[in-house]
């Protein structure tokens, strides 16, 4: 027999008992729909977090001092981390000339229990400042910088950044807004104690993407070492955190390990992104397992469904073998009925897993609307790679399942079976 | 188109002048089965030839071994010791792949109760063979017709076999048991299940097919039926009793059949 005629036989014989067929494949028809719908939550998910990670740069590594504590950079307030060993200036200067380095960029966390405010045009406003020091601002606030220019990176960087929205609490209009740009301010800070100092600096720019203002290094290290009268602040306690921008992923690593080695705890986004797919792997895995049970327990039903095709055809096969069929167009036919039962099942399954995952999804942006929260990116993503390795799983538990139903057929001796009524 | 409408291959011209060798030989065949603890010899030393073209009748009474016999001629099942040697092939010794081979090409079985593919139409059913064999579709659809034809069938083509007469339900078969041109038909009461008019015109049939050169090997108890034979093969407890030839002479029959 050609296949294609074995292929057209074996679905003659499934249209002959379509209900029993459409019923066989529903456990393949769960199981498929469960994993793809499972899955595509996962990748989704995944892609939201790694999409996210990748725009802050994996060619970026992150340098903190080691301290007795523990890696803790946000700093209690009125409380210094004394590191054993700060990253000084000298430090920098090392750190900077590793091979592989493009640009340094060293932070100062913000001075926390003071009372800020600002004075602009002889008037106080209150000032609302943001740490500059943690991973996640230092990556996303380079951008929408509308007026002016971003703070500078470096240990020397002065100058306060305003974010759109301050500039409104201030009640500027944002025709006037590029106007504060070069204007000089005074920072003034107060101690609960009482104790107070002003600081002179500059507007430098005007950024969208900040709720409250930053502040430069230089400008931050000034109040720091004020606030805990502190001269030599930067040989205690040293910059925290340094930043080093790479050119790629493997300058990336190495400079991680070359930090490492000079006592230093240096961290880059690629390896929160290995622990971030690891643990997606884990949960995906996990979720499918329910589909899994789901296709063992479909695939006892397919080999039950065959094993009884067997003898309701028992006759058929004996005349098929007396006309000529080898024990192979036999097995051929019964395992073709059984992978198309499989396969069945997972076009439905994965026809069914899109559609729960758009209803799905589309629940889930009407929450998240609800309350605020906008996450435009979908939840669930199925991919063709998904689409294509279930329906391929689908078929082989089919074709696993019709194995032994197959053989049985096959062994079938033509005498017996010519007899069989 | 002649070549599509061929019922059967005829005989081939003797090579070196002599007579037609036999197509069907049979020596000390014995086909025992385990019942049990207990052992039956089914066919219990046979030894018999059968010319090409020649028209053989198997009778004798239930469990004379006719339908064992008939059931090793065409591959179905293999004997315990003996030598059966058909188109060439010894059955006794072939393995699997040359059984399959045997039933397709030397061999075409006529049942009693037709066994037609209650699912196919009759058409379908005379593909069948020629689709086991690999045939591409329009050629054995054309073939299948043609057969079809031959057998006063065309306009039943289309039918399943639950809508034709049991008279036209073994035509049919016959016409697939020719499918793919066998020398040999082997047919087990392929009257039994039909009243005695259409057993007439089914005999008549292969009597045709039998003079236009195809080796026919009928299994019945029916003397009538076996009455169409050139010899009549009498078997009792698995063993030739009497060998009987046709009246008239087996003569006349050659010359029918030229």
């Amino acid at each position: 027999m050609t296949p294609r005629d074995i292929i057209a036989t074996g679905l003659g014989n499934l249209r002959r008992r379509k209900i029993r067929t459409v019923l066989t494949s529903i456990g393949v028809w769960v199981g498929i729909l469960t994993i793809v719908t499972m899955v595509s939550l996962g990748i989704g998910l995944q892609t939201q977090v790694t999409d996210t990670i990748k725009q802050w740069g994996l060619e970026t590594v992150f340098v903190i001092p080691v301290t007795a504590r523990g890696p803790e950079t946000g700093g209690a307030a009125g409380v210094l981390p004394h590191p054993a060993h700060p990253i000084r200036p000298a430090d920098l200067a090392t750190l900077g000339a590793l091979p592989g380095v493009q640009s340094i960029e060293a932070y100062i966390n913000i001075p926390q229990g003071l009372n800020l405010t600002l004075t602009l045009d002889g008037r106080d406003h209150p000032l609302d400042l943001e740490n500059r020091a943690s991973q996640a601002t230092i990556l996303e606030g380079k951008v929408d910088v509308t007026a002016g220019s971003a703070l500078a990176p470096g240990p020397d960087g002065r100058g306060l950044v305003l974010s759109h929205a301050y500039v409104r609490r201030l009640g500027i209009p944002a025709a006037q807004e590029a106007a504060l740009v070069g204007r000089p301010v005074v920072i003034h800070a107060e101690t609960p104690r009482g104790e107070r100092a002003d600081f002179p600096t500059t507007i430098v720019g005007i950024n969208t993407a900040l709720r409250g203002a930053q502040i430069g290094t230089a400008d931050a290290l000034a109040i720091q070492q004020w606030w805990f009268n502190a001269p030599d602040f930067l040989q205690t306690e040293g910059y925290s955190p340094v930043v080093l921008h790479t050119g790629s992923l493997t300058d990336a690593s190495l400079v991680s390990k070359a930090v490492t080695a000079q006592g230093f705890q240096a961290s880059t986004l690629q390896l929160l992104l290995d622990q971030v797919n690891k643990i997606f792997l884990i949960v995906e895995t996990a979720l499918s397992g329910i589909g899994l049970l789901a296709l063992l327990v479909a695939s006892i039903g397919i080999a039950n469904t065959m094993i009884m095709a067997i003898f309701e055809r028992t006759r058929e096969i004996g005349v098929l073998k007396a006309l000529g069929a080898s024990n192979g167009d036999i097995l051929k036919l019964f395992i073709v009925e059984a992978g198309a039962i499989g396969l069945l099942g997972g076009v439905f399954g994965v026809l069914g897993g899109w559609l729960l995952s758009r209803l799905l999804d589309w629940v889930a942006h009407l929450y998240l609307a609800s309350t605020q929260v906008s996450i435009p990116a979908p939840f669930f993503i199925l991919t063709p790679e998904l689409v294509a390795g279930a329906l391929v799983f689908a078929t082989v538990v089919g074709l696993l399942a019709g194995l032994y139903p197959a053989a049985r057929a096959a062994r079938l001796d033509p005498l017996a079976a010519l007899r069989h009524e | 188109m002649t070549e599509l409408i061929t019922l059967a291959r005829p005989a081939p011209a003797s090579t070196n002048g002599t007579a037609p060798t036999s197509i069907i030989e049979m020596r000390g065949v014995v086909r025992r089965y385990k019942m049990g603890s207990a052992t039956v010899a089914a066919v219990d030393g046979i030894d018999l030839g059968v010319a090409r073209g020649e028209f053989i009748a198997l009778m004798g009474a239930s469990g004379s071994g006719k339908s064992t016999l008939l059931n090793l001629l065409g591959g179905l099942d293999q004997p315990t010791a003996g030598t059966i040697v058909v188109a060439g092939l010894d059955l006794a010794q072939a393995g699997r792949s040359a059984l399959v081979e045997h039933r397709r090409r030397h061999v075409g079985f006529v049942f009693q109760s037709f066994n037609l593919l209650p699912h196919r139409t009759a058409l379908e059913n005379v593909e069948v063979p020629l689709m086991l064999c690999g045939q591409p579709g329009p050629a054995r659809r054309a073939r299948a017709r043609a057969l079809l034809e031959q057998m006063g069938l065309s306009g039943r083509a289309d039918h399943r076999p639950s809508e034709l007469s049991g008279g036209e339900q073994q035509r049919v078969a016959i016409a697939r048991a020719l499918a793919n041109q066998p020398p040999i038909l082997l047919a087990d009461e392929p009257t039994g299940n039909l009243d005695s008019t259409t057993g007439a015109s089914v005999m008549a049939l292969l009597r045709q097919l039998n003079a236009d050169g195809i080796t026919l090997v009928v299994v019945t108890h029916d003397p009538a039926v076996a009455a169409y034979a050139d010899r009549i093969v009498h078997l009792r407890d698995g063993q030739i009793t009497e060998i009987t030839a046709r009246t008239p002479a087996p003569a006349a029959a050659q010359e029918d059949r030229r």
